[in-house]
């Protein structure tokens, strides 16, 4: 059965995490844990792995599995529309389409792929704590994993420095309300009195619903008993390099990595990285003759991982 | 009809007298918020204007409910040609 709720797997490049997720996936749902398996890499190759053609909406492809490859173009243009469509609902004096190349740039800035993947993220840890799911997600590689993962930390900071600053505002708005009454500063376009009280600010709700939503997240990457951050790498020179960058940045922003899994290994000894990260259990997988495709060859696979990742 | 209009004249007085008193002791108040809303416009959009900000899909939620900040942002905008002029004569420099 599953140790904690969520299980992240990353690594560079063509080290195998895809399989290594989809494997250990397999062998949660066989054990009887209803698992739903994600993948947030931009260039999905989870249904090769699993053989079944996959979308966004989740497919069960086993007993207790459903998997889904998440269009992260889809929902970043979802994210765009809705803030355009809100623009115009609501925005009365600015001419709306004026605003519509701010609203192209901020969704095409920049990072914006990292922020829609952690969104989806969010989105699915959400609705596998609902229905009770333990959640296995195909990570991207390992430079966006990096970025991504960063993303709730720094999005909960920036907004704890706006929500203070809204405060304050709110705070004078109020006392030139109670001073001025009708000739108070504080009115909106329509020369209707601006709300005071956070509770009624829509600004202020909605940092709160980020801040909350975040924090979540990132107390959740941030705490191994949640989240198990799993890297997968090949017994090769620069694959083993990028692995100590990657396990020292994540470190660096908080996310302890649980569990290493060195793939296509012939040699039967421990993963020797320098210096040695201290990070226990590794899994060593097999060199198998053929690419391991389909739910019989993956389980094999998936076996030898869940001793090592839940034994930790 | 003269003791009518000689107490409405009173009273217009002494209501711009308050106002006036209101005015000025709130002037800083009123400085200091509009100074903050501008702050907070500018640190939502500050990619826009190439300077480090939030996420931007924090700036997309926001941007929908920012309407008067923007406004703000754009009043301060026209004004930032005398900004020292703008700063003198609320503190009623000179």
């Amino acid at each position: 059965m599953a140790a904690v709720g969520m299980y992240l797997f990353t690594g560079k490049g063509g080290a195998g995490k895809t399989t290594c997720a989809a494997a250990f996936a397999l062998q949660l749902a066989s054990r009887g844990q209803k698992t739903r398996l994600a993948s947030l890499d931009p260039a999905h190759n989870l249904g090769d792995v699993l053989r079944v053609k996959l979308g966004p909406d989740p497919l069960e492809v086993a007993p207790n599995l459903v998997a889904l490859e998440a269009d992260l173009a889809a929902a970043l243009s979802a994210k765009t529309e809705k803030t355009r469509a809100l623009i115009q609902q609501r925005y009365r004096y600015l001419t709306v389409a004026a605003l519509d190349p701010l609203v192209d740039l901020l969704g095409q800035s920049p990072g914006a792929e990292e922020q829609v993947a952690t969104d989806v993220l969010s989105d699915l840890c959400e609705q596998a704590a609902a229905v009770g799911e333990v959640l296995v997600v195909d990570l991207p590689p390992s430079g966006q994993t990096m970025r991504m993962l960063a993303l709730p930390d720094l999005t909960t900071r920036w907004c704890n420095s706006l929500v203070k600053l809204r405060k304050r505002i709110l705070e004078r708005r109020g006392t030139l309300n109670r001073i001025l009454k009708e000739d108070s500063p504080a009115k909106d376009p329509d020369g209707e009195a601006c709300p005071e009280d956070p509770k009624h600010d829509p600004v202020s709700a909605a940092l709160e619903r980020q801040l909350a939503r975040n924090q979540a997240l990132a107390k959740d990457l941030g705490d191994p008993t949640r989240a198990a951050v799993v890297v997968v790498t090949l017994p090769a020179a620069i694959y083993l390099t990028e692995t100590r960058r990657l396990i020292d940045g994540l470190d660096e922003r908080g996310i302890p990595v649980s569990a290493l899994v060195l793939n296509r290994a012939e040699q039967t000894s421990p993963i020797e990285l320098d210096p040695d990260p201290g990070i226990k259990p590794a899994a060593i997988l097999p060199d198998l003759p053929d690419e391991p495709r389909g739910v019989d060859t993956l389980m094999k696979l998936g076996r030898i991982l869940e001793a090592v990742i839940n034994s930790g | 009809m003269d003791k009518k209009n000689n107490f409405a004249r009173l009273r217009c007085f002494f209501k711009s007298l308050r106002l006036g008193v209101r005015s000025k002791a709130t002037g800083a108040l009123a400085w200091e918020y509009r100074e903050f809303e501008n702050l907070f416009a500018l640190m939502v959009l500050s990619q826009a204007a190439g300077i480090a900000g939030p996420p931007s899909f924090l700036s997309l939620d926001l941007l929908p409910h920012m309407e008067r900040e923007l406004l703000v942002l754009l009043d301060r905008a026209r004004e930032s040609g005398d900004p020292y002029g703008e700063l003198f004569s609320i503190f009623e420099v000179g």
